[in-house]
């Protein structure tokens, strides 16, 4: 084959290749192979569950972070069911894990290049880094939820408008910078201490742990004296990071709730029982606290307390090193949440009890008269699932949203997962009841940084004493070098924020006004036009809290002499 | 066959080169150069990576130059990497040991050996020591406690007065003054598998008769490393130690996996990359980030040319 229709360059190049190819058939065969089986693969895919080729069928595709197989598997019973409401629609689920992580980045790619799944999860990340991603990709609820759900036809729910069909009313959802429910909760999440029950009555000679912090602590003891078989003491609680932010929650809200009565109940100044970290950083750039009054001191001491429970490099050590330490039972107690306890009862192999997680009580010899009461447990909604604004079936994805969230599917769904409903006359599953959420009670902890870099250096210098290498004085010493500065940019950050969302409001105001002088149903326009007046008090409001507090920040700025520690007496504890 | 310049006015008359060149020169431009450009004009605005992007100018770069924090960072960077030049020492000994190993098939043995552990992922690698330094059941302190050195640390440590071994359990990566020394321990015996293979290659590059004169010369082994194997493989240290400096600077893994992203107990081992990483993918300040992302590369690309003036090589 010198020449190839009379050309010899391409000749001499076949000549050339022919036999390299020939050589590297068999790696070219099993190419191919591959190639059409992963094409077929695909298709049988596309095409499974499909009883009639010719059906139109819809695929509506939902992201979650629960790598759980029971979670997995509870979906695609979701998926099943729901083809007997909808047999054209055929749900399927994409669990991608790492939730504030990997999934976090997996989402904003799919969402930055419009192949985000019809139905998201919406992952733990920054509230105002949540605000920019509901506002451009979800679709917001309020309109749904006015509406009662239609699948909870029959139930206690019938005719009860969406809202009111969620325990929290739909308070996780909503956003308030930009006036919509963004997101469907799916469950409650609440933290119990979890108990080996054998070890623990092997070790303490108790019937029931403790539910006072100061009895705990002396429980603790009584364990950390004794050793296992190889020589190494019991450890009485799990501890890992996240161990430590559980806790937080429990131990320090009846301590630092007290703050509130600082100044005189100054410092709250929206006077909501609350102190924010707004009012704490405002009160103390106006020289009205220094963090070192008693609720502040002596929430951090309990926490500490607590923390020298845990074992020695607990804050190395991450979640699930600290379960694994539990169920080897080299540790009698771990704090977290309902999501838990379905596979620690499984993977355990020894009896588990759950109960309520020790706080300070009034009659405390070290704490006791600063308690403010006990801790109010908040229903945390979680596992809220949003519209992607540029989903192909939104009517379908919407469809099987309410379905989802129907008082029998919520119920059935949770049983199977062993979760906490997040539907109104759901049933709990038993086991979960001892998690049922106590709704009297204050709020708290006071959390005493900003957000982003303030909040970086508050974990590091409140994880240093924690491990008792500085004393609660070198922390504040620390915190308040950096706090100054880098409160202000954090401060600033989320003014900016805020203020982009106010343009976007006018905007959607516009909007809504050209709406109502263009009429619809009565009914309509009543829901419009109370929405309309919502938003303009907002609107008055936002922009006035927020110039409010920019001027306080110029005028303290650059001022630190003008940050006398001034401390008026405490309703409760007296600051030192 | 010597390299020639092309005139401007040829150009045209060698496009089918140019068009050769096509494909890789608009890959590299997109994948390498645009996202670098991309970055260095981001790092002059506020930016979410998403819809907020408003300029700032050199406010950024102000703000990082006056944080305390990220100059911390770099002194945390510098420190891990003298470390981990010293650690550079191991590898290049089981070179030589190898090299002068007599029996080939002993010393294809060894390259086999060195070459099988590159089939672990890094990660893993990492969450394998993460359970080595686990205080109550990580190999590290049992073996510490079962050889008795534990005890002779403590016995020093008070001496000393550091604090550092005054536990039981040393908690390798939860006490502030171990985070570091966990560092330094970290992949004993430091012998890299890349770094001890592409010694050898060179070494093996070596000819026979240069072994020959020295021993002709009277060389014994040490003088023959030192004045003969050396000399020959610097310009594979320089390389190495290039990936060394660079990947301390740029390294996150290693970090994140070890003490999580908050840069160890108190944020004793932050370094910058980890900073970048975190103002970036926790704190949204994707504009920040860019801005760290320029100053590291100023800082790389410096080193390297302090490298390259301070190590002369001539073969």
């Amino acid at each position: 084959m010198g020449e190839l229709n009379g050309d010899p360059t391409a000749g001499r190049i076949l000549e050339r290749v022919l036999p390299w190819v020939r050589g590297v058939r068999l790696a070219l065969a099993i190419l191919i192979i591959f190639y059409l089986a992963s094409i077929a693969q695909v298709i049988a895919t596309q095409r499974i569950g499909m009883s009639q080729a010719d059906e139109e069928v819809v695929i509506i595709r939902l992201c979650h972070w629960q790598l759980e197989t029971a979670v997995r598997e509870a979906f695609e019973w979701v998926g099943e069911e729901y083809r007997k409401v909808r047999p054209n629609v055929v749900l399927r689920q994409m669990a991608v894990g790492g939730n504030g992580g990997a999934y976090n980045q997996w989402l904003t790619t799919q969402l930055l290049g419009g192949t985000a799944p019809d139905l998201v999860e919406i992952p733990g990340m920054h509230y105002p880094i949540m605000v920019t991603f509901c506002s451009r990709y979800f679709v917001p609820l309020s309109e749904m939820t006015y509406r009662p759900n239609p699948y909870n036809k029959g139930t206690s729910l019938d005719g009860v408008p969406l809202r009111q069909t969620f325990i929290d009313n739909l308070q996780w959802s909503y956003i308030a910078e930009l006036q919509d429910f963004y997101g469907l909760p799916m469950t409650i999440v609440n933290c119990r201490m979890y108990c080996n029950t054998k070890l623990f009555r092997e070790l303490t000679g108790l019937k029931r742990p403790p539910s006072d912090l100061r009895s705990f602590l002396e429980v603790c003891s009584t364990i950390k004296r004794q050793k296992d078989h190889r020589g190494r003491p019991y450890v009485p609680i799990a501890g890992s990071v996240f161990s430590e932010s559980v806790l937080r929650g429990w131990v320090m809200s009846p301590l630092s709730h007290s703050a509130i009565y600082l100044v005189d109940g100054a410092a709250d100044e929206q006077c909501d029982g609350y102190f924010s970290q707004d009012e704490a950083y405002f009160a103390w750039m106006k020289g009205m606290i220094t963090f070192r009054e008693t609720p502040f001191r002596r929430s951090h001491e309990a926490m500490k307390r607590m923390i020298e429970q845990f074992q020695e490099g607990w804050n190395g050590m991450d979640r699930d090193q600290s379960l694994f330490m539990f169920t080897q039972q080299r540790a009698v107690f771990i704090p977290t949440g309902t999501w838990d306890y379905r596979s620690l009862a499984a993977q355990a192999g020894f009896d588990l009890e759950v109960f309520e997680i020790p706080v300070p009580s009034f009659d405390d010899p070290e704490f006791g008269d600063t308690v403010a009461g006990p801790v109010f447990e908040r229903p945390i909604a979680d596992a809220r699932f949003a519209l992607n604004k540029n989903s192909k079936h939104l009517g379908e994805a919407t469809d099987f949203l309410l379905w989802f969230m129907s008082q029998k599917t919520n119920e059935a769904f949770c049983r199977r997962i062993g979760w906490l409903p997040s539907i109104r006359g759901a049933q709990l599953p038993p086991e979960m009841v001892p998690f049922k959420a106590r709704m009297t009670g204050v709020q708290g902890p006071v959390d005493l940084s900003l957000g982003n870099q303030t909040s970086v250096i508050y974990n590091q210098q409140r994880q240093l004493f924690m491990l008792g290498k500085i004393t609660y004085d070198q922390m504040i010493d620390v915190y308040q070098r950096d706090l100054g500065e880098l409160g202000r940019r954090d401060f600033v950050e989320r003014t900016e924020d805020t203020r982009r969302s106010i343009f976007s409001r006018e905007a959607t105001m516009a909007q809504m006004r050209g709406r109502l002088l263009t009429g619809g149903g009565a009914g309509k326009t009543q829901r419009l036009q109370s929405k309309y007046f919502e938003f303009v008090g907002d609107q008055v409001g936002i922009p006035g809290y927020v110039l409010y507090r920019q001027r306080v920040l110029e005028e303290l700025e650059g001022k630190p002499e003008k940050r006398a520690p001034k401390v008026k007496t405490a309703r409760r504890g007296a600051p030192e | 066959v010597a390299a020639r310049k092309i005139p401007w006015s040829k150009v045209g008359y060698h496009r089918e080169i140019y068009l050769f060149i096509l494909p890789t020169a608009v890959m590299v431009g997109l994948f390498a150069y645009y996202p670098a450009s991309n970055g260095l004009i981001h790092s002059f605005y506020r930016w979410n990576g998403a819809d907020i992007q408003e300029f700032r100018g050199m406010r950024n770069y102000w703000e990082l130059l006056t944080d305390r924090r990220f100059w911390t960072s770099f002194k945390v960077a510098f420190l891990l990497g003298f470390v981990n030049v010293l650690k550079m020492i191991p590898a290049l000994l089981v070179a030589v040991l190898i090299h002068r190993v007599r029996s080939d098939r002993m010393q294809y043995m060894y390259r086999v050996l060195f070459v099988i552990p590159m089939v672990i992922p890094g990660v893993v690698v990492i969450l394998l020591w993460k359970f080595f330094f686990e205080p109550t059941a990580g190999i590290l302190n049992t073996a510490l406690r079962a050889s008795g050195l534990l005890e002779f640390l403590a016995n020093i440590d008070t001496w000393l007065g550091w604090g550092m071994f005054d536990q039981p359990y040393p908690a390798w990566l939860g006490d502030p003054s171990l985070a570091f020394p966990a560092l330094i321990i970290w992949g004993f015996p430091w012998v890299g598998t890349f770094a001890v293979l592409t010694y050898l290659a060179r070494l093996q590059g070596i000819e026979e008769e240069i072994y020959e004169s020295a021993e002709i010369d009277g060389a014994n082994a040490w003088k023959k490393f030192t004045h003969v194997e050396l000399p020959l493989i610097l310009s594979m240290i320089r390389i190495n130690l290039v990936f060394v400096i660079l990947g301390t600077l740029q390294d996150v893994a290693l970090i994140m996996l070890l003490f999580g992203d908050a840069g160890g107990p108190g944020g004793v081992v932050q370094v910058p990359a980890l900073f970048m990483y975190r103002e970036a993918f926790t704190m949204m300040h994707f504009g920040r980030a860019c801005a760290i992302g320029v100053v590291l590369t100023l800082i790389v690309f410096t080193l390297s040319k302090v490298n390259e003036k301070i190590i002369k090589v001539e073969y």
